[in-house]
């Protein structure tokens, strides 16, 4: 016996929903927030020691499964014409909220993906890491200008 | 009703769900021009008391010591504060001119006669004082002869250090 095309669209219907839902089961995300990421060198003090703007970006992530986070130093550019590394720059993680076992080593940044988290899954909550930036020492070898870093996070599962 | 029910779900968990996998910011780092010179005087005093001393060029080869931090290629230049020497002392001399001394870096055998015109003594790049070039030595040369009476005769010396 035939059943109705109304039947059939429910089930149709049913199972795309569910496959939704099972794709959105892997879903994960990465929030940015910044504060202070610029900075000012105009003595020799700046210039000759680490600059740390301390709670500089918070990165809020939630996963449906285990995750990492990776960084790193997309682009370089100078009004200078004589462009830094991107080893100038390192990140610290200051805190975590909520408490979870994390790397609080200072990392120093580099143009290719490192990792920077890796933890298990959040489900629907967000777990946010609070970083440091930290610049330098540059010295006197850069001359007058600005250097322009872009950071890029990228959260993947294993 | 219950693909209703699954749909109003989904909806709303894909709200909560919407994300993105990457973010990124930009950091901008303003330098402003810093230029420091410190001096130390490792020998500002010259006493003639032999004819020798008199009769030759008295030479102080470590004067003073410069060393440079700059983020900037710089220019070193000095003058005299004054055409001539403050004199104390009884039979000292009032007019013992500022160009008895000559002032070279050392090692170097380009000398500057002392004035008030302020003249390039040195020049060198970026970088700190452990650069090579941003650290080095200032040697006077005094040559006043026998026609000042003797005395204690006192002159200021001004480097002054630019971006080139």
């Amino acid at each position: 016996m035939n059943k109705p095309l109304s039947e059939y669209s429910m089930h149709f219907l049913n199972a795309f929903l569910l496959l939704f839902l099972v794709s959105d089961a892997w879903s994960q995300s990465i929030q940015l927030q910044t504060g202070q990421t610029n900075f000012n060198f105009n003595t020799s003090s700046t210039l000759e020691n680490a600059q740390v703007s301390v709670n500089a970006f918070s990165l809020s992530v939630y996963s449906f499964s285990n995750f990492s986070v990776y960084a790193k130093v997309s682009s370089v550019s100078s009004s200078s014409g004589v462009t830094m590394p991107a080893s100038m720059v390192a990140i610290k993680l200051n805190t975590v909220s909520p408490s979870r076992s994390a790397n609080f080593n200072p990392i120093t940044l580099s143009t290719n993906n490192q990792q920077i988290i890796q933890s298990y899954y959040t489900l629907f909550w967000y777990v946010t890491y609070t970083y440091n930036l930290i610049i330098g020492p540059i010295g006197y070898d850069y001359p007058p200008g600005n250097q322009i870093f872009n950071i890029l996070f990228t959260i993947t599962s294993p | 009703m219950r693909s209703l029910f699954f749909l109003v779900f989904g909806c709303l968990l894909q709200l909560v769900l919407q994300g993105q996998s990457s973010a990124n910011f930009t950091s901008t780092l303003n330098i402003q021009p810093v230029m420091e010179l410190s001096l130390t005087n490792t020998a500002s005093n010259a006493t003639f008391s032999t004819p020798d001393q008199y009769a030759g060029e008295y030479v102080i080869s470590n004067f003073n010591n410069i060393k440079i931090n700059s983020n900037q290629n710089w220019n070193l230049s000095m003058a005299a504060t004054s055409n001539v020497f403050t004199a104390s002392g009884t039979f000292a001399s009032a007019n013992m001119p500022a160009s008895i001394c000559r002032i070279g870096v050392t090692g170097q055998s380009a000398v500057l006669t002392l004035s008030t015109t302020s003249q390039l003594l040195s020049t060198g790049n970026r970088g700190s004082e452990t650069a090579a070039g941003n650290s080095f030595d200032i040697t006077l040369r005094i040559n006043p002869g026998y026609n000042y009476g003797a005395g204690i005769y006192n002159i200021g010396i001004v480097y002054t250090l630019t971006a080139k």
